[in-house]
Formats: C-alpha cells, structure tokens, sequence
C-alpha cells in the first residue's frame, strides 16, 4: 500500500517537468531511429549475417522499452546520500532502504514508459510495421521482463551499497554500466558476439536483463529454453538477494553516518 | 523502567589524516594509519516519559552523534541503549515507528511534492489509522498555522515553513520519543517561538518526550526542564533547569543609568562590565556585597535615573562552563608536555 504511494508521489514528481517529457520522447526516437537505419545500412552491405530486419528493429525498440523500465539512479542516489550523510533521513523510517528506493525508482520508470515508451514503440511498430508475437510468446515474457527489472536493480543496489566504505560512488558506478552495456546485449543482440565473449556472458547475470527477455519476444526460444532462462533468472535473484543480504547485514555494524 | 536507559555508550571513529608532502601522501596509498577519536565517551543518562531535555555541548562535542544511536542509526563502540524497551539499532525500523526526529539541517521532505503529498505517503509508511492521521493532521496545521503552504511544492516554502513543515511529518504517527537536533538554527524570532510553543503544547497534550540539541540556550530555556551536557564526548552535566539556573546565582548584574557620576564603584565585589556614557553595568557578587550595602553605595555616588537588576542567562552559565573545560584541556595539555 505505502508502496503504491511512492509510485503515486514519483509519478506526480514527474509530471512537473513536462518539457523534460518532449525531450526525453524526441531524443530516444531519435536513438531508435539512428539505430535501426544502421541495421538497415549493415544488413545491405554484409549478406548473410543471419538476422532479419523486422527482428533486429524490433530488437532495438525492445532494448529502448527495456532501457526505459530498468533504468535507475540508485547507485549514484545512495552514493550522494551517504557522501552527505543525507542517508541519515533514510534511516529513521519504519521502511527498508531497498524497496523504497526500488519503489520510488519503479515510479519514475513507469511514468516514462507509460507517457514516453508506449508512444514510440507504437510509432516504431507503425513506421517499420513490425510483428507482434501471440499470447504463449507474451505470457512468458512479461515474468523474464519483470525478473529482469529487478535483477537489474539488485545489481545497481549492491553497487551502490559499497560506497559506504569508499565514500564515493563514480567509478564503480562506470564499471557497473560498462559490464551492463557489453553484456546485457542492450545495444548490439549477443548473437553478434564471437564464440568466447558469449561463453563469458553467460556466467553473468546481464544477459537475463535485456537480450533474454527480448529473444523471448521475438519468438527464438522454445519452450524448454524460455523454462530454462525463468530458472536461471530465479537462481541469480536468489544469488543477488543473499549478497545483498549480507553485504547490509554487515553495513548495519559498520556503519558511520558523515557530518553533524 | 526509564523509557530511554543510556548506560556506558561510547562511539569511536576511525579518522585518517592526510600527512604533509606527496611523497607520504602516496606513501599513505599502501599503509595508513588512523587516528581513533572518542566522538561519545562512556556516557550514562536516564530520561523518564513526558520529560523535555537539552542536550547541549560546544560544536563537535558528540550530541549529533548520540543522537544518532538513540535512533537506531548508529551503533556504539561499547555500552548498551534502550529505548522503549528495545534495543534501536538491532530493530531500526520497529524503533522507528515509535519515534519521531527531525534534523535541522538535513530536509526529510520531498522537494517536488506538497505537504499533503507527503503527509499521504507518510501515512502509509508509519501505517498510521484514519482517525489519527486526521487528528493530527488536522492539529498541526492549525497550530503550526500551515494553511496558506499545504499546498505549495516544498521547493518553494521558506525556511520557517519547511521547518514546521519538518515538525509536522516527524510527529504525525504520534511517536512517544522527539529526537530534535537544531530544530530552531536559522530561523526568525517568530518562527523560534511558534515551534518553541508548538513543542511545549504538544508535550502535555501527549506527553511526548523530547531531547533536543541545540545552540540557542532560548530554546533550552522556554522548552526544557532537564539539562544535559556533554563535551568532548564526556558527560558533563545532568541537572534540572532549576537547578542549572541556581549556579548563577552567586551574582547578579545591575544596570544603572544615572544623570550625574562623582566616581564609579570601586569595592571589592562589585566590578564594572560595561561602561557606557550615562549608563554603567556592574557585576555584583552577592555572597560578598549586601544588597543593602550596594543600594546605599549607589546613591552616594550616582544621581540614579533607573535601575535594572539581571540574573545571568542560562546562556552566561553555558559559556562559563564550556570555557572551563576548554581551559581544563589546555592546562591537561601542558602537563602532556611536561
């Protein structure tokens, strides 16, 4: 219930900055657009890659959706908050820090799909007139997406966790995203990579992210594998949980709230 | 059992100094040594429900610091707190529900939104009933005069609003213990006094028990009936306001304006402070000079016009005290040396 309001107060928060919103729509339309003229441009030059057209701009859309819903500032948040030991006003609510930084980031999340994504995934399916997969593809997708949403967060928390003993947060902030970027297959799909940077993608938890849920989507899995990628998705959640558990567990003796 | 038992707290913190030089500077990168200060030092109170306490010391003296283990946000070194009954920082957020703290200096408010905004997430978070949340609300903003910014993104309140604001929040589950560290820093006169009244109503309507630190000893003074001290870390004092007060009795101030001067006091215990041109303040040491004594001189030497008798300030107390233990660790210093 409380957790309804924060979305509610986030979703409030962002419609204040209404021109933000034009901005936002225009420039990724623009990233998608660029993108998927580049396929294009590629697909006419190198014959024989292996991959339609249709799918890898509805791959792109997708990465873009996904980018949208998993996006989150808690890292860099927790890291302002403890350098300024703003963390402090965190603490003194009956609630845990993880989910209402979740929460609050779902809130802005869903506010930028709703207003924002939904708009240019429909102009996108318009203009390139792409394919829209049947109900057995979208059941399966929508629990690997969401899984995927919460993985990510987990990962960007745990990050964000350890600037209470480095005292600043920049760079492993930029070693998470680097990781995120080369192994989540959110700008180019993982089939593209060669045999080795594939194997060691695997042992990572980034894929689950944006490449799975997607190859689901675009209908490339059969059932057996799309059972495998929930179980898989649900043994990194657990994973993630744990590390996460003690990493707090072992904040809470250590820690030291900066400033007066 | 007292609601808050302090018994042998103490907190350190590990600091590290950057030595001179790049050559030590780098040489720090591998090894470094810290330096351990005792921000809190076996420090022991208890407070009763329904008491109003100051919690005062110089800056850097460890009030921020107490109060933080108090909240369940900080966990000490060594000693054990309980605060209702339970241990804070093993069960953060069961001790939260039950408190209420507001930081003069650090916003809990969201920036965006309006008051009512975030007295709606408020609710759900503390999960505060119905007809509570409506008393409550309903009283602050009356008694907080909060009608005319309920509806204002918080951005755009001022300092006094935003700090009522803060009060409003910290109190809307009815917490049974008021953490207030700096409530009144930088606020005007009239601001002070509303939240000062505000804090003593809401004290015997709901016997809430408040610690406050502060800097403006008018707070301790229309506010508190106890008075903690500590400095350094240590406990100084732990006394009535009362009490506190009767230390400064052993002299008063007179200040006499008069029309015409033969010559100014000059008898031992009475000493002149301030020398203004139709208007002289002494120091009258009372257990020395009778009042009578005084009076009489006075007259002989002054065409008196008014008179005006002061007791020292709590404020005048503090400073003499805060200056006594700096003095002591001055001379501490020097025997170090020696």
């Amino acid at each position: 219930m409380m957790y309804m309001t924060l979305i509610q107060c986030s979703f409030k928060q962002q419609i204040q900055y209404k021109w933000n919103l034009l901005f936002h729509i225009i420039g990724d339309f623009l990233r998608i657009y660029i993108k998927v003229c580049i396929w294009k441009a590629l697909l006419k030059v190198g014959k024989g890659i292996g991959s339609d057209f249709k799918s890898l701009a509805a791959y792109t859309v997708l990465a873009t959706m996904v980018i949208l819903l998993t996006k989150s500032s808690v890292a860099r948040d927790l890291a302002d908050r403890v350098r300024s030991g703003m963390i402090a006003v965190d603490m003194i609510r009956p609630i845990s820090l993880k989910w209402y930084f979740f929460f609050r980031q779902m809130g802005e999340n869903l506010f930028d799909f709703l207003f924002e994504g939904v708009l240019i995934a429909f102009l996108s399916w318009v203009i390139w007139d792409l394919p829209f997969p049947g109900i057995s593809v979208i059941l399966p997708f929508i629990p690997c997406l969401l899984a995927g949403i919460v993985i990510m967060f987990y990962i960007q928390y745990i990050f964000g966790l350890l600037v209470f003993w480095m005292k600043d947060g920049t760079y492993t902030n930029m070693i998470t995203n680097a990781l995120f970027v080369l192994f989540s297959g959110i700008e180019i799909p993982l089939w593209f990579y060669p045999h080795w940077l594939r194997t060691i993608g695997e042992f990572l938890p980034f894929r689950y992210i944006v490449h799975e849920p997607i190859t689901i989507w675009l209908g490339q899995k059969s059932g057996r594998e799309i059972a495998m990628t929930l179980i898989m998705q649900g043994f990194w959640l657990l994973v993630l949980y744990l590390a996460e558990r003690c990493l707090w567990s072992f904040i809470k003796k250590k820690l030291e709230i900066q400033g007066g | 059992m007292s609601l808050i038992e302090v018994s042998h707290v103490s907190r350190e913190f590990k600091s590290f100094q950057r030595p001179e030089g790049l050559k030590n500077a780098l040489y720090t990168l591998f090894k470094r040594e810290y330096e351990y200060k005792m921000a809190v030092d076996d420090v022991s109170f208890s407070i009763e429900k329904g008491e109003l306490v100051g919690y005062i010391g110089p800056n850097g003296a460890g009030k921020s610091t107490t109060i933080k283990m108090l909240s369940g946000i900080l966990v000490p070194s060594s000693g054990t707190v309980m605060t209702g009954g339970i241990v804070p920082w093993e069960q953060r957020k069961k001790n939260a529900s039950h408190i209420g703290v507001v930081f003069g200096q650090r916003s809990q408010l969201n920036w965006d939104l309006p008051m009512e905004d975030t007295f709606e997430l408020y609710r759900r978070m503390y999960r505060i009933d119905n007809k509570t949340y409506c008393r409550n609300v309903d009283m602050f903003v009356e008694l907080l005069e909060m009608q005319q910014f309920l509806r204002k993104p918080v951005r755009q309140l001022s300092l006094g609003q935003k700090m009522r604001a803060e009060l409003a929040v910290a109190l809307l589950h009815d917490p049974s213990i008021l953490y207030l560290d700096e409530p009144t820093i930088g606020l005007d006169v009239v601001v002070k006094d509303k939240i000062r009244k505000f804090i003593r109503s809401l004290n015997q309507e709901k016997k809430t028990t408040v610690i406050l630190t502060t800097h403006d000893m008018d707070d301790i003074e229309e506010i508190c009936n106890r008075i903690i001290m500590i400095d350094h870390g240590k406990l100084v004092l732990d006394q009535t306001v009362h009490d506190f007060k009767i230390q400064g009795t052993d002299h008063y101030y007179v200040e006499l304006s008069f029309s015409a001067n033969q010559k100014p006091l000059t008898i031992p215990g009475v000493l002149m402070v301030k020398e203004q041109a139709a208007c002289h303040t002494y120091q009258v040491d009372s257990a020395m000079v009778s009042f009578n004594l005084l009076l009489r001189l006075l007259s002989d030497s002054y065409d008196v016009t008014d008179i005006t008798i002061n007791k020292p300030e709590i404020d005048e107390i503090v400073r003499r005290l805060y200056k006594r233990t700096g003095e002591r660790e001055e001379s501490e210093k020097l025997l170090h040396i020696k």
